[in-house]
């Protein structure tokens, strides 16, 4: 294998793992939060290497700060932070309640 | 919190320019327009005051009063009440009111002043009022009333100084309560008729010029002549205008392709991500950019003008024969910028029922996610020739899809209506808002605002997606002494001639149901999932397949490109749309009546349009 090759192997393959990552985490975000709370909570512990416990920061999901994606903002598109349950935020109780007919 | 920290509630009828007043003070860019009902959620944002002291600014959905009826007004009064989940009550409210229309808004205020917690009230759109003579005694006001009265134009720069320095002083007396009484709120009104009466002089109720225009913007006959005229103009201008710049960037990405790729072997693996994945994929989809932006500049001065609610009301009489509230043109109107802003403004709308019809039909508007798909195949095979001497038929035929949009909506709503129990009605009651110049900084803003969008989207999922595509496009390779295109062995290709055993009876072929699968996240990506499936297929002619306009004019037939577009008519390929029906109806069911009704509707559509044309052709 050329060093072209090898080079070209490891790009592709960096390239191919982020794009699925970014569509994971735009597709499902809160399971993607999900999964990198308990990875960063993980490695994040007593007991664990400095630059473990780096890593494990790094990976804690940011709080998003934003009251949310009501009005045209940034996040008022498809694919925005629509679905997405902040952790620190109590949904506020808008969920429509349908009764049954008598 | 710190004990420098203030917590600032902004609240107000509905349209008054508190979204306005908050971008003023925390250098926000949350949407603003010209009509009620553009917040349906608390934001929250900060500023530091002159003196050193942290304001935390929360803007709420405007309210009429707190006898909330609707899901956005219930959000204000808990907040205010301190009833909100996981908040307190706030330090201070401020309640804004248009100086042009007190009548309305200083009752609120008295209502909010019986919560018995500092009050400040800022009348807004001082500018305005000045300008049409209304005289306002403040000082006067302010005694009367009992609370801190300031004057603020919340869209002019420094118009918020006043209501800053008040607000960065001492903590205003708690207001004194008028009574929280049934006989107390029921005489509100008279004694807001008695502070105008000794406070403030009204030349007269309405504005001249805006009965002037009325008299023809809400004509029965004439309105509505002048809103189809309107459309008809959008659609016309944005095939018209957009094309020197789509020139441009088309010819900008090939020579940046070109450019980045010289130094690869062209049979390489990353020549062809670039190339055929990324170029091909993304750059189908940039080129766009300016027929967006052209939709959203008139869609904005629509909106900052005051027109819209005139819209609403000239539709109430279809909306309501076709068993929609008048409340739902704004969240449909929303829906086409994207269905979830509009989903999401039907919190606006008090009534379940129509709240629940208005979700369903929302994802038929069209969305702007459309308009890539639309105009590639518009001006692939619908040709450059004038209709009566004066429009472009590419023009046309985009005005009529968003035609078919907004009729199929109509009809889906009717059967909803016919299907329903209850035939109970609501009429209409909405605020005209006063017609206004669209101000240069909020347009300039929010075409800001939708470029980053959809340049976000197009470097995020999009490019995400297209990389993925172009992998599972690639791999695995040919078997040895394999003579068609790579694609067909891949795992895409296998994929597209599966599925093309259900899509064939509607005209697509194999390239087009690998597009439909990646287009489910975002519907344009279906463009650039093209780009790249027809990129990977060319065997030789790399710069045919990087023109897909011209590739799909020449390998479909009109009648596979009707049909594609009636499939996207209806067809509710985002998923991110379909979650947050879910969340606001929190019902899996109406996520599968949704998606299913419309790809019934969909597959039918390009059923009949396929076989229609074939025959015809």
């Amino acid at each position: 294998m050329s060093t072209f090759e090898l080079v070209q192997g490891v790009v592709i393959g960096l390239v191919v793992t982020l794009s699925a990552w970014q569509a994971f985490r735009k597709l499902l975000p809160q399971t993607s939060r999900r999964l990198l709370a308990r990875a960063s909570a993980r490695l994040d512990r007593n007991g664990r290497g400095g630059l473990t416990r780096r890593l494990g920061r790094w990976l804690q999901p940011a709080e998003a700060s934003s009251g949310g994606c009501g009005s045209g903002g940034g996040c008022a598109s498809c694919g925005g932070c629509a679905p997405v349950k902040l952790s620190n935020q109590v949904e506020p109780p808008q969920p429509l309640q349908f009764r049954a007919r008598l | 919190m710190s004990a420098s920290t203030l917590r600032i509630a902004l609240v107000g009828n509905p349209n008054c320019g508190k979204t306005a007043l908050f971008n003023q003070l925390t250098g926000g860019r949350q949407k603003v327009a010209n009509y009620a009902g553009v917040t349906v959620e608390r934001k929250e944002g900060r500023f530091t005051a002159p003196s050193g002291r942290i304001l935390q600014l929360i803007d709420l959905p405007g309210a009429y009063s707190f006898e909330a009826a609707s899901p956005d007004e219930q959000i204000t009064r808990d907040v205010c009440t301190g009833r909100y989940p996981g908040e307190a009550a706030p330090d201070l409210i401020v309640c804004v009111a248009d100086a042009t229309n007190l009548r309305l808004h200083l009752r609120f205020l008295l209502e909010v002043k019986q919560l018995g917690r500092p009050v400040v009230l800022a009348l807004n759109m001082m500018d305005t009022a000045k300008r049409r003579g209304i005289e306002i005694d403040v000082p006067e006001l302010q005694r009367r009333l009992g609370v801190p009265v300031v004057e603020t134009v919340a869209v002019r720069r420094g118009g918020a100084r006043a209501l800053i320095e008040r607000v960065d002083g001492d903590l205003p007396t708690v207001a004194v309560a008028d009574g929280d009484d049934a006989a107390g709120r029921g005489n509100q009104h008279a004694q807001v008729r008695e502070l105008l009466a000794a406070s403030v002089r009204m030349p007269r109720a309405t504005a001249a010029l805006d009965d002037a225009l009325d008299r023809w913007a809400l004509h029965p006959v004439f309105g509505l002549t002048i809103l189809a005229a309107l459309m008809f103009l959008i659609f016309q201008a944005v095939f018209s205008w957009a094309e020197p710049v789509m020139d441009g960037i088309e010819g900008g990405m090939a020579a940046l392709g070109a450019w980045l790729t010289q130094g690869l072997p062209p049979d390489s693996a990353l020549y062809s991500l670039l190339n055929d994945g990324i170029f091909a994929g993304v750059g189908a989809v940039l080129v766009f950019l300016p027929q967006i932006l052209i939709l959203f500049l008139f869609i904005l001065i629509l909106e900052e003008s005051g027109y819209l609610p005139r819209a609403a009301f000239l539709l109430d009489r279809l909306m309501f024969k076709a068993g929609l509230t008048g409340r739902a043109f704004i969240p449909l109107l929303s829906s086409f910028a994207c269905a979830i802003p509009g989903i999401m403004a039907t919190r606006s709308i008090n009534d379940p029922r129509d709240r629940l019809t208005t979700i369903l039909v929302a994802p038929l508007m069209t969305c702007s996610a459309r308009l890539p798909v639309y105009t590639l195949l518009i001006a692939a095979f619908i040709p450059r020739q004038a209709v009566a001497g004066v429009f472009n038929l590419q023009g046309v035929v985009l005005f009529s899809l968003y035609v078919a949009g907004i009729m199929s909506a109509l009809l889906v709503a009717y059967v909803i209506k016919r299907l329903r129990k209850d035939k109970s009605e609501h009429a209409l009651l909405m605020e005209l808002p006063a017609y206004r110049m669209p101000h240069l900084r909020d347009v300039a803003l929010g075409l800001w605002e939708r470029a980053t969008i959809f340049l976000r989207r197009v470097g995020g999922i999009l490019l995400a997606l297209t990389v993925l595509l172009w992998f599972l496009a690639s791999f695995p390779g040919p078997p040895p002494g394999a003579t068609g295109p790579a694609i067909d062995y891949s795992l895409a290709g296998r994929l597209g001639h599966a599925l093309h055993y259900v899509f064939a009876p509607i005209g697509f072929n194999w390239q087009i149901c690998i597009a439909l699968v990646p287009g489910l996240a975002a519907r344009e990506v279906a463009v650039s999932a093209l780009g790249t499936v027809y990129a990977m297929s060319a065997v030789g002619d790399t710069e045919l397949a990087s023109q897909l306009g011209t590739v799909i004019a020449e390998q479909w037939s009109l009648a596979t490109a009707l049909s594609l577009l009636a499939w996207y008519v209806f067809a509710p390929q985002c998923m991110a749309t379909l979650a947050v029906i879910r969340r606001e109806t929190n019902s899996w069911r109406y996520v599968a009546i949704s998606a299913g009704y419309m790809f019934a509707l969909a597959y039918l559509a390009s059923l009949l349009t396929y076989q229609i044309a074939r025959v015809l052709s």
